[in-house]
């Protein structure tokens, strides 16, 4: 099966079905808790690398703001793709023709791999014992990847 | 200037990952920032 004879399946699934036929589940159980959970993936996402800058929270330990970020982040990401994949069945051509949705799942391929092989790895432990410009790049390339991620989801919707 | 040879390797890992996805950024939103551009003078001359 090739990519496109996937998304051309997904579409015609059950899933697909229920998203293009009830337009309330899929506002709700797509669009609305698609949005909370960006909320909280953005704002973990922010938070801990605000802190890793040095811009906030400068009383916290940055291993503490970070490690607490973190949980938040893995239960938010976990909802974002349960419910992303909903609306993505829903009108899964449209999505397969779309250079942002391409964007948009690279930059996410991007940012989970860089979140769980480079990020978190870096992290463990004290956070004395690395160079704080090394900290500041991290902090700033995981910023530049969710920032790609949510501006080309946004850009999906503004698209032909 | 930087020392590369004191960092461990997860902070080599770290330095040179974190370059290309802040260079791949800046060359992938720099097109996407021209392409707007771009349109908007189509719409508006």
């Amino acid at each position: 099966m090739d990519l496109f004879s996937f998304f051309l399946w997904a579409e015609s699934s059950f899933l697909g079905e229920i998203g293009k036929t009830y337009g309330g589940v899929y506002a709700t159980f797509g669009q609305s808790l698609h949005l909370t959970a960006l909320a909280i993936l953005g704002g973990s996402v922010l938070v801990a690398d605000l802190r890793l800058l040095g811009v906030i929270m400068r009383d916290v330990p940055s291993e503490v703001v970070a490690d607490q970020a973190h949980r938040w982040f893995k239960v938010a990401l976990v909802l974002i793709i349960l419910t992303g994949v909903f609306m993505a069945a829903a009108i899964a051509q449209r999505m397969y023709y779309s250079p942002f949705f391409w964007a948009k799942m690279t930059a996410l391929a991007t940012g989970i791999l860089f979140v769980f092989a480079i990020k978190r790895p870096l992290l463990k432990g004290s956070h004395d014992q690395i160079a704080p410009w090394v900290i500041k790049l991290t902090a700033v390339a995981s910023l530049m990847i969710w920032f790609t991620v949510a501006a080309t989801g946004r850009w999906i919707g503004f698209s032909g | 200037m930087v020392d590369l040879k004191s960092l461990s390797i997860r902070e080599k890992i770290a330095v040179i990952s974190s370059s290309v996805v802040l260079g791949a950024g800046a060359i992938y939103w720099m097109f996407q920032v021209k392409a707007v551009i771009e349109l908007l003078q189509l719409a508006y001359g």
